[in-house]
Parts: C-alpha cells; sequence; structure tokens
C-alpha cells in the first residue's frame, strides 16, 4: 500500500539533539570542533547519524511497505541516543533525559511490532494532557 | 582447484543476486479491515506509546519536561487524538473518503512526532 507521499522532516528533533553538544562537551572534554587535533569527532557523527536518519523519516508513506522504515526510524534513534549516553561524564541529568527517549522509543518500538499482531482498540484510546 | 575457488568467489555474488526474491506479502493480522488498516493502526499504536511513555517518565519525575516542552507534547497528544478519531472512523467503515483523511492525519503525526523538542538539558 501506499500512504499519501508527504515528507515529515526531522528538523526540529534533531536541532534539540544539537543542543546537547555543549553539555557533552563541557562534561565529557570531548572536542567537537575539528580544529582539535585527535579530537573525538563528534559533530561529524551526529552529522553522520542524522543524515542516515532524515531520508528514513521522509520516506515514511512514500514506499510501498513502510514498516521497515519505521522500524528503521525508532532503532536508529535508540543508536544515537545510546551512543550519546556512553558519553563518559555525562551530567546525571542529560543521562535521565536521553535515557527517557531511549525507553519512549524503545516502548513505541515495543507497541509497534505488538500491533502487527492484530487490532487491539487500546490501542487507540485517547490521550490526557501531561500535567 | 585455486582457478575453481576463485572463479566461486567471484560469481558468489552473481548466485546471491540470483537468489533474491520479491518481498513476502505481510499477511493481514486479525481484526484489521485491510493493510492500509493495519499499517496506518501500527504507526498510531507506536505513536500513542511513545508519547504515554513520555508522560509517564514525567509524571515518575524521571525526566523533567519544560513549560515549553509539556506544550508541544500536549499539542502533539491532542493531534494524536484527532487522528485516532478520524483513523478508527476508516477502520469501521473503510471507505476513499476516510482513508484519506486518515492517512492525511497519519502523516500530521510522524511530521509532529518527528519535531518534537527534546527535553531540555540542566547543565
Amino acid at each position: 500500500m501506499s500512504t499519501t507521499p508527504t515528507p515529515a522532516p526531522a528538523t526540529g528533533f534533531w536541532a534539540e539533539l544539537k543542543l546537547l553538544l555543549p553539555a557533552i562537551e563541557m562534561a565529557g572534554n570531548i572536542a567537537v570542533t575539528l580544529l582539535v587535533p585527535g579530537g573525538v569527532g563528534l559533530a561529524p557523527l551526529l552529522t553522520g547519524l542524522e543524515n542516515a536518519v532524515n531520508p528514513l523519516l521522509q520516506s515514511i508513506g512514500t514506499q510501498e511497505s513502510v514498516s521497515s522504515e519505521i522500524l528503521n526510524v525508532y532503532a536508529t534513534i535508540i543508536g544515537v541516543l545510546t551512543t550519546l549516553a556512553q558519553t563518559p561524564g555525562l551530567p546525571a541529568a542529560t543521562l535521565a533525559e536521553i535515557t527517557g527517549y531511549i525507553t519512549a522509543a524503545q516502548n513505541a518500538t515495543a507497541a509497534y511490532i505488538q500491533a502487527q499482531s492484530g487490532f487491539n482498540p487500546a490501542n487507540y484510546l485517547p490521550v490526557t494532557p501531561i500535567a | 582447484m585455486k582457478r575453481k575457488i576463485a572463479l566461486l568467489i567471484l560469481c558468489a555474488p552473481l548466485l546471491l543476486a540470483g537468489c533474491k526474491t520479491a518481498a513476502p506479502t505481510q499477511p493481514l493480522a486479525p481484526g484489521y479491515a485491510n493493510a492500509t488498516d493495519q499499517q496506518l493502526g501500527e504507526i498510531l499504536a507506536a505513536s500513542r506509546v511513545f508519547y504515554t511513555s513520555i508522560q509517564s517518565q514525567s509524571a515518575a519525575g524521571t525526566m523533567t519536561l519544560t513549560a515549553t516542552e509539556k506544550q508541544a507534547f500536549n499539542t502533539f497528544g491532542v493531534a494524536l487524538n484527532a487522528a485516532e478519531s478520524v483513523y478508527l472512523t476508516y477502520h469501521l467503515n473503510p471507505t476513499a473518503a476516510n482513508l484519506t483523511a486518515a492517512q492525511t492525519a497519519v502523516n500530521g503525526i510522524q511530521t509532529q512526532q518527528a519535531a518534537l523538542p527534546l527535553p531540555t538539558v540542566t547543565k
């Protein structure tokens, strides 16, 4: 099947993700600039991962089978955040936030796979606002 | 003998390529009206759990959302509820018009989810 081809830009998510870089840099003494010889190229790493994810997000709804694309998006997000979480010296608050997103993406992946086993009306109950 | 092995190695990719078959069609899971119904339902189910997972972590205090972030997630929640309603309409009555509405709603959810902000890091 093919859904209406509406590309889904991921600029907001990744723009916010990049805001984590200064904190990571300070905490882990990781060089994020290529001007530092021998420094760990975290920024290029993120850029590479972002480039990997964006086409996946934009492909949603444009392919005959989107199942693999959806799972790839969640898996890549988990991979990116897991990599960030393993950065040495991360502030506890930073780690908590990253872990929270990893958990949400993992749970979403599980729900997606679970929904493949059959229709469950409980999956579509209205959500309540976050207090 | 060496020549035969080398030939096998060289031809291996061709042999593997020859083994490629068309992607199997996923069987329709119980309860869904059709493949599109299932696909849209799977996407919404995942998005809902993504939201509720963030919500529960916020309630538990393991994740602190700023007012701006909370507003973004709550806006997403409102859109999610609307999309679920539109989807359920299509699920129960899979007409072409309902399909268009459901696809538009689900695509909108995906766009909004991708644009959700990461919680602010306490520096």
